[in-house]
């Protein structure tokens, strides 16, 4: 995960279809308007690359947590 | 729903967004329809287009629970409305209706649920809706496109 967030551009935008610095203004936006939360097993950031990966690869809960690197217990419940 | 804990803490703040991005135009006529000789004097109020779509869904349960979504396009689909504009931008959607819903049921629907037009403006859409202030259709048994028809050797 920190290597979507913090690496090379391109490697977000491939996995989310999202530039970095919108995905960084979406999740500020949704963290201060939108309830959105870090919790105790992910982070606020984390379940938005989660939920981008859902909505535009049809991402599976086990490649999500192959590259979240989470238990898919914490993924999909 | 999908049983994805992301999904439910995303989406709902998600949805937030729409008040603060979508921006329905102004009392003007648009640049697309002021440009174009061809729609300019007639569809100057016109500020986009609607459609109903069925996108596919499963449902959590028994069959009992699966009918009202079994609707004519086959499998268990919603029926989704939708405006656009004339950059193709989302203006509104509406999705949740169950696949046996009519278009004309789901954007009755949508107008309780706050979806308008400014007075006088209105969306261009199919047959499959009525003429209504907000709505504009196309006339009732009157052949359209002939000369792109003809062009492709093709009765209409």
């Amino acid at each position: 995960m920190a290597q979507l967030l913090y690496g090379h551009e391109a490697r977000l935008l491939s996995v989310t279809r999202m530039r970095l610095d919108v995905f960084n203004k979406l999740l500020n936006w949704l963290q201060e308007h939108g309830g959105l939360k870090d919790t105790k097993l992910l982070s606020a950031a984390e379940k938005l690359v989660i939920f981008l990966m859902i909505f535009s690869n049809n991402a599976s809960y086990k490649l999500l947590s192959e590259v979240t690197q989470h238990s898919s217990a914490t993924i999909h419940w | 729903m999908l049983p994805y804990r992301a999904v439910y803490e995303v989406l709902p703040g998600l949805l937030k967004l729409y008040k603060e991005v979508v921006r329905l135009p102004k009392n003007v006529t648009l640049e697309e329809i002021a440009e174009d000789p061809k729609r300019y004097p007639f569809f100057a109020d016109c500020i986009g287009a609607l459609d109903g779509t069925y996108l596919p869904i499963s449902i959590k349960g028994g069959y009992t629970k699966q009918a009202p979504w079994r609707g004519r396009k086959g499998g268990l689909t919603q029926n989704v409305l939708m405006a656009v504009d004339f950059q193709m931008n989302f203006m509104y959607v509406l999705a949740g209706w169950e696949g046996t819903a009519h278009d004309s049921r789901v954007i009755n629907s949508a107008k309780v649920k706050g979806f308008e037009a400014l007075p006088g403006k209105y969306y261009v859409a199919d047959a499959g809706y009525s003429n209504t202030p907000m709505t504009l259709t196309p006339y009732r048994g009157v052949r359209y496109h002939l000369r792109e028809q003809a062009q492709v050797n093709m009765r209409p």
